[in-house]
This record gives structure tokens, C-alpha cells and sequence, in this order.
């Protein structure tokens, strides 16, 4: 079975988490035994004020960049700019163009901003280059599923990924978006709840669950092993392991 | 290395999205190798009837001998019936502490309202399990304010603030709190549990499994392979529960 991380993260220096460069990513896929993964960055803000937060958008980006040119068959590259910036939309276009990414990732807690209109010409980019969009989501204010979800309806040709699928306490708001919108998907990293997960996967279809793992914030064999364990069909879990972020990505077009 | 593992978390009865019979739920723990949990009711149970409610629970634990240990259910928006109700759980039905569920029994859990239950609770020694982790009514820091209201009872953090970065406010908490115990489950950040041991001391952490909502192998394993010594995890896994609620 191909097995694909739908969330990981390049380590910076982050509060009391220590730097680390993407051979720690590696290095926790193999113990999980993880193919491929996508990558994003950690550190969606300036934390140097010397480094403008453009200036520090871009450093962020080149990167992840990096870090897939060493590990072309491991890692996929996710972008992500600052919606509240001006000019955001060109810049992800661009962005795409420079650097062959294949999916977005926003944290509008981190990022600082509500999902409403300052998404929406970014999201144009996304229905343009059928860009996979990654949200974090389930924590209220600004990463409440619901507010994510509702820019579904405009962008009915962007996948829509909830990470964490509502983080525990909002797991309701995010099964009922993935529920209404065809293009709303749900990723599994930091969902504890198996019930939720195998109710998920029966009542929505496996093609709307992604796994995920928040590497290294999280560990990815904790992760995977709970959805190994899943109480469903061995081809829903080939599906939701890899199969399903995989076909998501095959249709972008950097 | 095999550890002798107690659930300090278990639930009986049913929840929203999960349900399980005591009977399930023994079953189980010989599967996952736990030799003794910790029980509360969950759900409509915990909201309404909860001398029936403790009644059923006793009446259960019972009937497993030294396999289950019950934690009565009680609802602060009952005053003092929640009070008499307490008495009469500690005293009369051997349960062993007090669980607190404040997202679905609906009250923050800084408020006024909950004090009588904990007064109760120092009167009768027992420690009390309350759910965090959840914005609005029971985050670490609101948990933290009840803590330093009542610095004699021993207050136990369920799930440890839960998801994203509460578990940093969870360790300020408890930092400043010797009273608050931290409780692993459904907590899926590991390195939460090594800083934990790091900042409070490995006599401050009781495993538990917040079981039908989880999978028990799961949260055994994110324990089992943290980095920190035997000794630290022997504590975690049974240890320190076992002080705690003198099993």
C-alpha cells in the first residue's frame, strides 16, 4: 500500500519546540512507514523583525521548496502567503508557477485572519490551478470549519481540506460540512475520537477522509496506527491512507 | 517492559457518537492489558437523575469486584441537592471521587456554582476528574482559577487542554498549582507529556483513555514510547492513580 501524509510540517524554531531541518521529517515517515508526505511550512508569521513579513513569506517558501528538491520522491510541496498582504492571490499564482507546488495551507489563527472575502481571490487561484486548499480548523474564532467550508459553495472546484477535522471539540461542524459540500474533504491528523472517524468514513464515504499527522508536532506512528485500527473495509483504508490526497494533488496543475 | 496499567478515564454508559456496557468495557481491558479503570457515567446520565444514575453505576462496579473504581456523577446546577447527592455516593455507594463533564452538564468551570461540589469533595477527600480543553467552558486557565480557589481539593485536568496549544497553558496551570493533576488522554501532542514530566514532576500525570471516545491501544502507546524513564511511565500508567484514589 502507498501510504501519503496529507499534513506535515517543516520544524523551525517555534515556542519550546526545537529547529530541525526536513531529515527529521524523513526520518519519522520511515519509522511510521510513510511514502510520501506534504509539506508546509510551520511558521506562517514573521518571528524576526528584522525579516518583513513578505520577505519572510518568501524565505518560508523556498524552503519547503528546498527541502522537496532533496527529497523529490518524498515530500510534495504545499505554499501558503498571507491573505491579509496585498496582492496574496498573484503572489500564491506565482508562487505555484516558481516553485511546482501542489497544494496551499493556511492557518487562519496563525495567519491572523477571518475566512471570508480576503480568501476569495486566492481561492480564484486555487479553482484556476485546481489547487488542493488545506485550512486548519476546529479552533474557534477564526478556524471554525464552518467559516472555512462556507467558501465551498463559490469555489465549488477547489478541494476544500479541514485539517484536524475540527480538533476534537468542533468534529460535529466538520462532518456536517463535509457532509453538504461535495468538495469539502477532512483530514484526520490530531482526531482522537475513532468513533467519529468510523462514522466519518460510513456516512460521508471514504473518498472524503485524508490521513494526516502534523509531523513532527505530532507523532506519525500514533497517528497512523489509529487509523490502521479503524473498524472498516481494507480498501476504505487504502483510500483515506493515500489513495485519496494523492488523486487531489495528480489533478493541481502547478 | 510491561506495566501494570490503570485507566484513571473510563466511561460506561452512553455519549453522543459512542456508547459502551460495563460488560464491553471489561471484555476490552483484557484485550488492552488494563487491569483496573476508573469510571463515570457520560452523556444524558450525567445531566439529570443522577441518584439513579449513581445507583446504576455502583450497582455495576460491583458486580466486577476490584476491576472497576466508580466516580460519582454530579451536577453543580443542583445546589445542594448536588451536594446531599455527593455524600450519599462517597459515603453510602463507595464510589470512590467526583467527575464533572462541563460542556455537557453546561456550566463554566470557574463559576460560583461549581464550588459546593468541590467543598464536598475536600470534605469527603476525593479527588475530581473534570473534562478541559473545551473554549469557552473549561480551558487550563479557567480550570487554573478553580484550582486556586480551592487549593486542598485535587483537581484532575482531563485530556490536558485537549487540542492545539492548550497543553502549554495546561503546564502553566499546573506549574503554578500543585493541586492539579494532569490526565493524558486524547492529549495527541507526546512531547505535552515529556515537557509535563520535565515542569511538574512524573507524580503529576495519570494515564487514562476517556475509553468509548478513543482507542485504548492508541493512547497506551503514546505513552509506552515516550522518552522518559520506566519508572516515570510505571507512575504514569498506575502509580500515581492508584496514590491518588488509594487503590
Amino acid at each position: 500500500m502507498n501510504v501519503m501524509d496529507a499534513h506535515s510540517h517543516l520544524m523551525v524554531k517555534f515556542l519550546m519546540y526545537k529547529e530541525a531541518g526536513v531529515e527529521l521529517n524523513i526520518q519519522m515517515m520511515d519509522k511510521a512507514g510513510i511514502d510520501r508526505a506534504c509539506l508546509f511550512t510551520s511558521d506562517f508569521l514573521s518571528t524576526d523583525v528584522s525579516v518583513a513579513p513578505k520577505a519572510w513569506e518568501e524565505r518560508m517558501n523556498e524552503k519547503i521548496a528546498e527541502s522537496v528538491e532533496s527529497y523529490p520522491d518524498r515530500l510534495v510541496g504545499f505554499g501558503t502567503v498571507d491573505p491579509k498582504i496585498e496582492r496574496a492571490a498573484e503572489r500564491l499564482d506565482s508562487l505555484i508557477a516558481k516553485y511546482g507546488f501542489r497544494g496551499a495551507k493556511f492557518h487562519p489563527w496563525h495567519q491572523d485572519f477571518p475566512c471570508g472575502d480576503v480568501m476569495h481571490p486566492i481561492m480564484e487561484v486555487a479553482a484556476k490551478r485546481r489547487l488542493p486548499m488545506m485550512f486548519h480548523s476546529g479552533t474557534p474564532v477564526y478556524a471554525q470549519p464552518l467559516a472555512i467550508a462556507w467558501m465551498a459553495e463559490y469555489f465549488p472546484d477547489v478541494p476544500i481540506i479541514l485539517a484536524h477535522m475540527g480538533l476534537t471539540c468542533m468534529y460535529v461542524d466538520a462532518v456536517h460540512a463535509a457532509k453538504r459540500y461535495e468538495n469539502v474533504f477532512l483530514e484526520t491528523s490530531a482526531m482522537p475520537y475513532t468513533p467519529v472517524l468510523e462514522k466519518a468514513v460510513s456516512e460521508l464515504g471514504p473518498h472524503k477522509i485524508l490521513f494526516g499527522t502534523d509531523t513532527p508536532f505530532l507523532y506519525p506512528y500514533i497517528e497512523i496506527l489509529r487509523i490502521q485500527r479503524l473498524k472498516i473495509e481494507e480498501d476504505d483504508k487504502e483510500m483515506i491512507l493515500g489513495g485519496n490526497i494523492e488523486r487531489l494533488i495528480d489533478r493541481s496543475t502547478p | 517492559m510491561v506495566y501494570r496499567i490503570f485507566d484513571a478515564h473510563a466511561h460506561i454508559g452512553k455519549d453522543l457518537f459512542c456508547k459502551m456496557s460495563a460488560e464491553e468495557l471489561v471484555d476490552g481491558m483484557k484485550n488492552w492489558n488494563i487491569s483496573k479503570a476508573v469510571v463515570s457515567p457520560m452523556g444524558r446520565a450525567v445531566i439529570s437523575n443522577l441518584a439513579e444514575t449513581n445507583d446504576e453505576l455502583s450497582s455495576v462496579i460491583n458486580r466486577y469486584g476490584d476491576k472497576l473504581v466508580g466516580l460519582a456523577a454530579a451536577n453543580p446546577w443542583y445546589g445542594q441537592e448536588a451536594v446531599e447527592e455527593i455524600d450519599r455516593a462517597i459515603g453510602s455507594l463507595g464510589l470512590r471521587g467526583i467527575k464533572l463533564s462541563p460542556v455537557t452538564q453546561g456550566f463554566p468551570v470557574n463559576h460560583e456554582i461549581v464550588h459546593p461540589v468541590i467543598e464536598a469533595a475536600i470534605n469527603h477527600g476525593v479527588p475530581v476528574l473534570i473534562d478541559t480543553g473545551f473554549p469557552v467552558l473549561s480551558l487550563p486557565f479557567q480550570f487554573g482559577d478553580l484550582a486556586k480557589t480551592f487549593p486542598d481539593a485535587t483537581l484532575i485536568m482531563g485530556h490536558m487542554g485537549l487540542a492545539d496549544y492548550n497543553w502549554f497553558d495546561a503546564l502553566v496551570v499546573a506549574r503554578s498549582c500543585p493541586n492539579v493533576i494532569i490526565e493524558t488522554s486524547s492529549q495527541d501532542c507526546q512531547i505535552s507529556f515529556e515537557q509535563a514530566v520535565k515542569d511538574v514532576g512524573e507524580d503529576r500525570l495519570v494515564f487514562g483513555t476517556d475509553i468509548p471516545h478513543t482507542d485504548p491501544v492508541v493512547e497506551i502507546r503514546k505513552i509506552e514510547t515516550l522518552d522518559i524513564s520506566s519508572a516515570a511511565k510505571s507512575k504514569i500508567f498506575s502509580e500515581n492513580i492508584a496514590r491518588l484514589l488509594a487503590l
